[in-house]
């Protein structure tokens, strides 16, 4: 499975300003790879294009080399999948009534999902460790197991690429480390992921690489140690970041909390203690 | 809504409305009581009147009972999912104003129960027509068909305001007050066979795509994520209850609350999944009505208009469940 986005433009206008200007991505199965970016910066419009909910105006998409907006929806939506950012159910549907949604790529107008499309399911709540809240209303689960939902759903659509808008927005450390555990196992076990994602230490965590958009346009493409700089942060973010190593090798990014003309004359990456 | 509680749709929901409904063709003013109805059903002979009567009179309307009872509420169950909205009911797109006003234009001209049925149906077709257009043209988005519906539904309204301004305030009027109130006393077989073919129709196709109705309550990006185009589904929905509201209300005039109420108490019953959603609130309106509408023509000597009843029960029945909702979410002590 590899799905590549090539130099893809876009404006939600016609003749309007581009929200994306030759963006360009590659992510294969295995593979984490985060989105980051300012708020407003094109990284749920870039989503949406490599989920082939909205066209490009300039350059292509494609799934293993076939154009995605070549296939039927119903044959897309069976191979790439979609985490929305919100999730805030009007009805209080099962965990396993929101899997088996996943299902309707391969259910018919007219029919109801069959043994096949019920085993999917099981795989789909075994995959994310669900099982045990199989019955439980979607409403009365916390934000982390309402992601793990999600996932799941998109694994029960048999995706091999899952977009996640966001994942964590929500999430208290432990979940967030829980929520990407559970990602990392499924990329490892055979699915490609993107991640639209606010955290660049999440980035620096989890991701296998990492694009930086800014204002539409990407900023910086690359692994994560080649991208996450504190220049690349500076310019992304309009604040200064310092990007630190631990003692365990482990990194991490920070804040600066000095003024911004000190920060200015200041180095802007560093590596410590 | 309230926490599901998730029981199978048993046989006795759909035995019940066939139970209730045999019942009910045993209560009625005229006659000895229930059990010289019970025994005269199943008399040989062929002259008894009051066999005939249940046969003629009680039988056709209390399958128009049945049948509208079952349309409102499913038509209501699935505008509420496709609505992603609780507090929606069988008359949010306007299909109701525009039978209503079609009604009433009969009644005003003509006065024939043909003309008044026909008007009804007509009309309201007209209300889902402009619903659609105007709706399809602005993207079909629930938000825009919920709030055409309302321009649509204050247009018939308006037009059922200078009906009944221009009525002759001593014959025509108190008919039209009367239409509006609802009831099922006009149903005969020989003006059945729109009301059971429709409903056959809207009903047919509302069961058989019923899982694929949980697609809609989900938001169009995240529906169309999954390989479903929205917008014509949401269109056929669409069609299909307001095929279920407008006959109902052609043959049974306005009977408000069980469309609202009926799906909500299916809902707690069953859970949101539409798989069980949609048959457990035919079965429960259509139980509902039939009792109903027993009251409406056995408790008082004269009738008592539907639509009456339907409002003195639905209301309680609504704030109860309210109560049970915010309770279930912790926001009422």
């Amino acid at each position: 499975m590899k799905l590549e986005a090539d130099r893809i433009s876009y404006a939600y206008r016609r003749r309007g300003a581009l929200s994306l200007r030759r963006v360009s991505l590659t992510v294969e199965t295995g593979e984490i790879a985060f989105v980051l970016g300012a708020n407003g910066s094109g990284k749920s419009t870039l989503l949406s294009l490599l989920a082939g909910m909205r066209h490009p105006a300039a350059g292509a998409v494609r799934l293993d080399g076939q154009l995605l907006d070549a296939l039927t929806p119903r044959e897309r939506a069976k191979r790439v999948g979609v985490v929305p950012q919100f999730h805030d159910p009007v009805f209080s549907f099962s965990v396993e009534e929101t899997v088996a949604l996943g299902r309707a790529p391969y259910v018919g107008l007219f029919s109801r999902p069959g043994r096949e499309d019920k085993l999917a399911v099981e795989r789909a709540l075994d995959a994310v460790g669900l099982t045990a809240l199989r019955r439980r209303p979607t409403t009365r689960l916390s934000g982390g197991e309402r992601q793990l939902v999600w996932i799941a759903r998109g694994l029960a659509q048999g995706a091999g690429c899952l977009l996640l808008d966001e994942p964590t927005a929500h999430l208290d450390p432990q979940h967030e480390h829980g929520l990407f555990a559970v990602v990392r196992r499924l990329a490892a076990g055979g699915a490609a992921f993107v991640v639209a994602s606010h955290h660049p230490g999440s980035a620096l965590l989890y991701a296998t690489r990492v694009t930086f958009l800014k204002n539409g346009a990407m900023l910086s493409s690359g692994s994560p140690a080649e991208t996450i700089t504190g220049d690349v942060l500076r310019e992304a973010y309009g604040m200064e970041f310092l990007v630190v190593t631990g003692s365990e090798g482990e990194r991490a990014v920070v804040p600066r909390l000095r003024s911004a003309s000190a920060a200015s004359t200041g180095g802007s990456s560093r590596t410590g203690p | 809504m309230r926490p599901p509680r998730r029981r199978n749709v048993s046989l006795l929901l759909y035995a019940l409305p066939v139970a209730l409904a045999f019942v009910a063709l045993l209560f009625g003013r005229y006659g000895g009581g229930v059990g010289e109805a019970f025994r005269s059903l199943f008399s040989s002979g062929t002259g008894d009147l009051l066999r005939s009567l249940i046969f003629h009179v009680r039988l056709p309307r209390t399958l128009a009972a049945l049948v509208v009872g079952a349309d409102l509420a499913a038509a209501g169950a699935v505008l509420q999912g496709l609505f992603r909205n609780p507090l929606v009911d069988s008359r949010i797109l306007g299909v109701s104003s525009g039978a209503a006003f079609g009604a009433c234009l009969a009644i005003l001209v003509s006065g024939s129960a043909v003309a008044v049925q026909t008007g009804a149906f007509f009309f309201a077709l007209i209300a889902v027509a402009i619903v659609l257009a105007v709706g399809w043209r602005l993207g079909a988005t629930p938000l825009v068909l919920l709030l055409v519906g309302i321009a649509a539904s204050a247009l018939f309204d308006a037009l059922l305001g200078l009906v009944k301004y221009v009525a002759d305030p001593l014959s025509k009027l108190p008919a039209i007050t009367y239409w509006l109130l609802g009831g099922l006393g006009g149903a005969q077989w020989s003006n059945l066979a729109p009301l059971l073919v429709l409903s056959t129709l809207g009903l047919g196709f509302l069961i058989l795509a019923r899982w694929r109705l949980n697609v809609l309550t989900l938001s169009d990006d995240e529906a169309a994520s999954l390989g479903v185009r929205v917008r014509p589904l949401r269109v056929a929905v669409v069609v299909a209850a307001s095929l279920l509201v407008a006959t109902s209300v052609s043959q049974a005039g306005m009977i408000g609350w069980i469309g609202l109420v009926v799906p909500h108490i299916a809902r707690a019953w069953v859970g949101p999944d539409h798989v069980r959603l949609v048959p457990a609130s035919a079965a429960l309106g259509a139980a509902i009505l039939v009792v109903l509408d027993t009251v409406a023509r056995t408790a008082l000597p004269g009738e008592i208009p539907l639509g009456i009843l339907t409002g003195l029960l639905g209301v309680p029945a609504f704030l109860i469940l309210l109560v049970g909702y915010l309770r279930a979410k912790g926001a009422a002590r």
